[in-house]
C-alpha cells in the first residue's frame, strides 16, 4: 500500500517529468483514439451497410468459363457459346424455389416498331419508311443499329432492331427505376402488372414528340412483319432522370436504347404479343443453313432478391444442387457495386491502421527512451530505497505504478480529445479518399475517350446485355463515417496504454534489478 | 549475550584484493562500540558487511545467533539494523519527515500513527516540526545527519551502525551526536557500532576494535 502512496507522492513532486510523459502519451492516445474510431466506424459502416443491403442477383451464361473451356479443349469459342442457351423463365422459376430466395422478379424485353408513332431521336426520321408504313406495307426497317441481336445469345431468332424497347414486368418490385425514384409517373397512373390488358406507360419525351396523352392508344408492330401489331392504351406518362453513361451510349447507338423510347407494360401483355407473332411466324433458312424467323423475340431477365449476403451465397450453392450447369454463373451487381462503394472507406481504415502502428512504434520508442533517462536520473533514489531494505521488485512496482497512473490519466484525457477530433478527421480522410478514387475513375474514363463519365460496369464480361449496356450505375460512395469512440475503442485504448506502460516499464524493471545499492551509494560518496 | 558476532570474517574485492581477514568480533546490546583504523583498513567495508549490503567472501556474521546470509537481506536491513551512512543517503526530493516515515513503511513493522512517531524521532535528534517538513536539500549537514539518525531509529532496530557520523560536523554538533548514541545504548538498550577515525568519538565509546590495513597481501597471492 505504501508503494502506491509513495508513487502518488512522487508523481506530485516530479511534475515536470510527469507532464512530459503525459504529453507524449496524450499524443499517442489522441492519434490511437482517432485511428481506432475510424477503423471501428469503417467496420460498423461496412457491416451495417451489408446488413441493410437488399441483394439482387441473376443467373447468366458464364462466357469467360466457356471461352476458357474452348481454349482448353481446342474447340471453337463460338460453337461453345452457341451450345449454351439462356435460361428459360421456367428454369429460372425452378431455382427461385430455393429457400434462400426472398422474391423472384422477371421482365420481358422486346424491340418493336410503331405505327404512326415516331421514336424520340435527334435525327430527322420523318422521311424514313419504317415510321410511315402501314402495317400492311411491311418492309425491312432501316432504323439505326439494325441487325442487332436481341436474345442475348447471338442466337437464331429475330435479328432486326426496332425503334422502341418494350419492357414487360411481372411485379411492381421489378420496376427498379420507379422503385428507386429514378422514374416517376407525372400523368395518369401505372398499369396493373397482373393484368393481361394491353396497357402501357410512356416517357414524357415520347408523349410530347408524338402529341400523345393518357388514354390515347399506340400501335406497336413486329419489325420483321409489320402486319403483326398490338394496340396499347397509355395509362400513364412518366419522367425519368438518367445519369447513366450507358444511356448516352445507347442513345447514340439505337433509338430503342434511348430511355425516352422505353415503353413499360405488364409481362403478360408483352408475352401475349410475342406469342401471337410466334404463332404466325414465317420460318426460312438462309444460305448458311440457319433458320430465320419473323417471330418477335423477347429477352427474359430474372432477378432473385435476397435478404442477406449469406442467403445470396447459399443460393449459388442451392442452384448448383438443383441442377444449374457449370456453364452458368450467379452474379450480383448490387454486391459488386456495394463492394466498390466501400473502397474509399476501406482505404481510410487501412490508412488509420497504418497511422496507429506508426504512432505506437514512434510513441512507444520515445516513451521507452524517456523512461530510460528517468530511471538513470533516479538511480540514486533506487540505491537509497534498496539500501534501507526496500525490495527491488517493490521499487520496480512503484516506478511502474507511477508510469501507469500518468499513462492512464493521459489516455483518459486523450480519449476525450480523440473522440471529439475523430469525427472531423475521419470525414476529412474519407473525403480525400473519395476524391482520390473519383480522380482515378475520371482518369480511367478519359483513357477510354469518355471524359466525365463513369466506366463502372461498362466491362461486365459475364453479365447480361442489360448490365453491359443499360445499367452502369454510378457508385454511391459512403461519404460520412460518423466515427464514434465507443466502449470497444476505449477498451482497446486502455489495452494500448497498459501495453505501452508494460514495455516502457520493462526497461525500468531491468534497470532496477541490475542496480546494486552498495555500488550506487559508493559512487555517490 | 552478543546480538552480532563475526566469525573468521574475510572479504576481498573481485576475489583478489583482500580487505578483511579472519575478523572475530562480538557486539552486545546496551553498549557503544568503536571501530577504528587508518584509511584503507576496511572500516567502511566492515560496516557494509554488518549492514548486509555486501556478502562476506569468508567466515560468518551471526545476528542473534542466526547466520545473516540465511536471513532475507532486505528484511535484515529494513528491520534489524539501522544504518547512518557517512554521506547520509537521504532522498533529496523528500522532506525529512517523509524520509523517516518511508523507512517505517519499508520495515513492515506495525507502528501506530507513523507521522507522530516520525516527528517524535526527529524531536529526539532535536529537529522541530518545521524542519521536519523541509526537503533534505534545504537542511544543513548537521540537520541531515540528525534526519539520518532519526530514520535509523524510526523502526526500532536492535543495532545502529554509523559510518563516520561526526565527520562532517563541527565540534559542538559532534558532541550532541555522540550523546544521542550513548543515550540510545544506555536508555534504549541498542547496540551502537560507530566506524570512525575521530579520537574524540573513540574516547566516548565503551569498546574499541582496531583494524589495520593488510600488508600488501591479496587473497590470491602466493607466499
Amino acid at each position: 500500500m505504501y508503494i502506491l502512496k509513495n508513487a502518488f507522492l512522487n508523481i506530485k513532486s516530479a511534475k515536470g517529468r510527469n507532464i512530459l510523459i503525459a504529453i507524449i502519451v496524450l499524443v499517442i492516445a489522441v492519434s490511437s483514439c482517432i485511428s481506432l474510431s475510424v477503423k471501428q466506424s469503417a467496420k460498423t459502416a461496412e457491416e451495417e451497410g451489408l446488413k441493410n443491403l437488399s441483394i439482387s442477383a441473376s443467373i447468366s451464361v458464364d462466357r469467360s468459363k466457356l471461352m476458357q473451356n474452348a481454349q482448353n479443349s481446342g474447340q471453337d469459342a463460338r460453337t461453345q457459346m452457341q451450345s449454351v442457351q439462356q435460361l428459360t423463365l421456367e428454369e429460372m422459376q425452378t431455382y427461385a424455389q430455393s429457400e434462400s430466395v426472398k422474391e423472384f422478379l422477371y421482365t420481358l424485353t422486346a424491340s418493336v416498331n410503331g405505327f404512326e408513332v415516331d421514336p424520340v431521336s435527334d435525327e430527322d426520321t420523318s422521311e424514313e419508311e419504317t415510321t410511315t408504313q402501314t402495317p400492311s406495307d411491311a418492309q425491312t426497317p432501316t432504323t439505326p443499329g439494325g441487325n442487332m441481336q436481341q436474345d442475348g445469345m447471338g442466337g437464331r431468332g429475330n435479328f432486326l432492331q426496332g425503334d422502341f424497347s418494350v419492357v414487360g414486368y411481372n411485379s411492381y418490385s421489378a420496376m427498379s427505376d420507379f422503385v428507386s425514384g429514378g422514374s416517376k409517373i407525372t400523368s395518369g397512373e401505372i398499369f396493373d402488372v397482373t393484368s393481361d390488358s394491353n396497357v402501357c406507360v410512356i416517357s414524357e419525351e415520347l408523349a410530347a414528340f408524338n402529341s400523345l396523352a393518357v388514354g390515347d392508344t399506340i400501335m406497336l408492330t413486329n419489325p420483321d412483319n409489320e402486319e403483326q401489331y398490338f394496340t396499347f392504351t397509355i395509362t400513364g406518362v412518366y419522367s425519368y432522370t438518367s445519369t447513366s453513361s450507358s444511356d448516352e451510349f445507347g442513345r447514340n447507338f439505337s433509338t430503342a436504347m434511348d430511355p425516352a423510347n422505353r415503353i413499360y407494360t405488364s409481362y403478360t401483355a408483352l408475352n401475349k404479343f410475342i406469342a401471337y407473332t410466334k404463332e404466325n411466324a414465317e420460318v426460312t433458312t438462309d444460305d448458311n443453313g440457319r433458320e430465320q424467323t419473323t417471330a418477335l423475340s423477347g429477352t427474359t431477365s430474372g432477378t432473385y432478391l435476397f435478404a442477406s449476403v449469406e442467403d445470396y451465397e447459399a443460393f449459388a450453392e442451392d442452384a448448383k444442387t438443383m441442377g444449374l450447369g457449370d456453364s452458368y454463373t450467379v452474379s450480383s451487381s448490387d454486391l459488386s457495386s456495394y463492394e466498390e462503394s466501400l473502397v474509399p472507406i476501406q482505404n481510410t481504415a487501412k490508412f488509420a491502421n497504418l497511422m496507429l502502428w506508426v504512432v505506437l512504434a514512434v510513441g512507444g520508442a520515445i516513451l521507452v527512451v524517456l523512461n530510460i533517462f528517468n530511471i538513470r536520473e533516479r538511480k540514486y533514489e533506487v540505491g537509497v530505497l534498496t539500501a534501507i531494505g526496500m525490495k527491488k521488485r517493490k521499487v520496480a512496482t512503484q516506478f511502474v505504478a507511477e508510469l501507469l497512473a500518468v499513462t492512464l490519466i493521459a489516455i483518459v484525457a486523450g480519449s476525450g480529445v480523440g473522440a471529439v477530433l475523430s469525427v472531423p478527421v475521419s470525414d476529412a480522410l474519407l473525403a480525400s479518399q473519395i476524391e482520390a478514387q473519383e480522380t482515378k475513375e475520371s482518369e480511367q474514363s478519359e483513357s477510354f475517350g469518355r471524359p466525365g463519365q463513369s466506366m463502372q460496369g461498362a466491362g461486365g464480361g459475364t453479365g447480361s446485355s442489360q448490365q453491359s449496356f443499360g445499367n452502369s450505375a454510378q457508385v454511391d460512395y459512403i461519404t460520412t463515417l460518423s466515427a464514434k469512440t465507443d466502449f470497444w475503442v476505449l477498451g482497446q485504448l486502455m489495452a494500448i496504454g497498459i501495453l505501452l506502460t508494460f514495455f516502457a516499464s520493462l526497461v525500468a524493471v531491468v534497470f532496477v534489478m541490475r542496480y546494486e545499492p552498495l555500488k550506487i551509494l559508493s559512487e555517490r560518496a | 549475550m552478543s546480538i552480532l558476532r563475526l566469525e573468521n570474517l574475510s572479504f576481498s574485492y573481485d576475489s583478489r584484493v583482500q580487505v578483511l581477514k579472519d575478523i572475530n568480533y562480538s557486539f552486545e546490546k546496551g553498549k557503544v562500540y568503536g571501530i577504528v583504523g587508518k584509511s584503507g583498513a576496511g572500516k567502511t567495508t566492515l560496516l557494509s558487511l554488518l549492514s548486509g549490503l555486501a556478502r562476506p567472501t569468508g567466515g560468518k556474521i551471526y545476528y542473534d545467533d542466526k547466520d545473516i546470509t540465511k536471513i532475507d537481506r532486505y528484511r535484515y536491513r529494513s528491520r534489524y539494523v539501522g544504518v547512518i551512512f557517512q554521506s547520509f543517503n537521504l532522498i533529496p526530493g523528500y522532506t525529512a519527515l517523509r524520509n523517516v516515515t518511508l523507512s517505517m513503511d519499508v520495515s513492515g513493522k506495525k507502528i501506530p500513527n507513523k507521522k507522530a512517531h516520525a516527528l517524535e524521532m526527529l524531536s529526539k535528534v532535536e529537529l522541530n516540526e518545521a524542519e521536519a517538513g523541509r526537503k533534505i536539500l534545504k537542511l544543513s549537514g548537521g540537520e541531515q545527519q540528525r534526519v539520518a539518525i532519526a530514520r535509523a531509529l524510526s523502526y526500532d532496530p536492535d543495532i545502529i551502525l554509523a559510518d563516520e557520523p561526526t565527520g562532517n560536523l563541527d565540534l559542538g554538533t559532534q558532541e550532541e551526536i555522540i550523546n544521542i548514541f550513548k543515550r540510545l545504548a544506555r536508555e534504549e538498550n541498542k547496540c551502537v557500532i560507530i566506524v570512525t577515525h575521530s579520537p574524540e568519538v573513540a574516547k566516548n565509546v565503551d569498546e574499541i576494535y582496531s583494524l589495520a590495513p593488510l600488508k600488501a597481501e591479496s587473497a590470491g597471492k602466493k607466499h
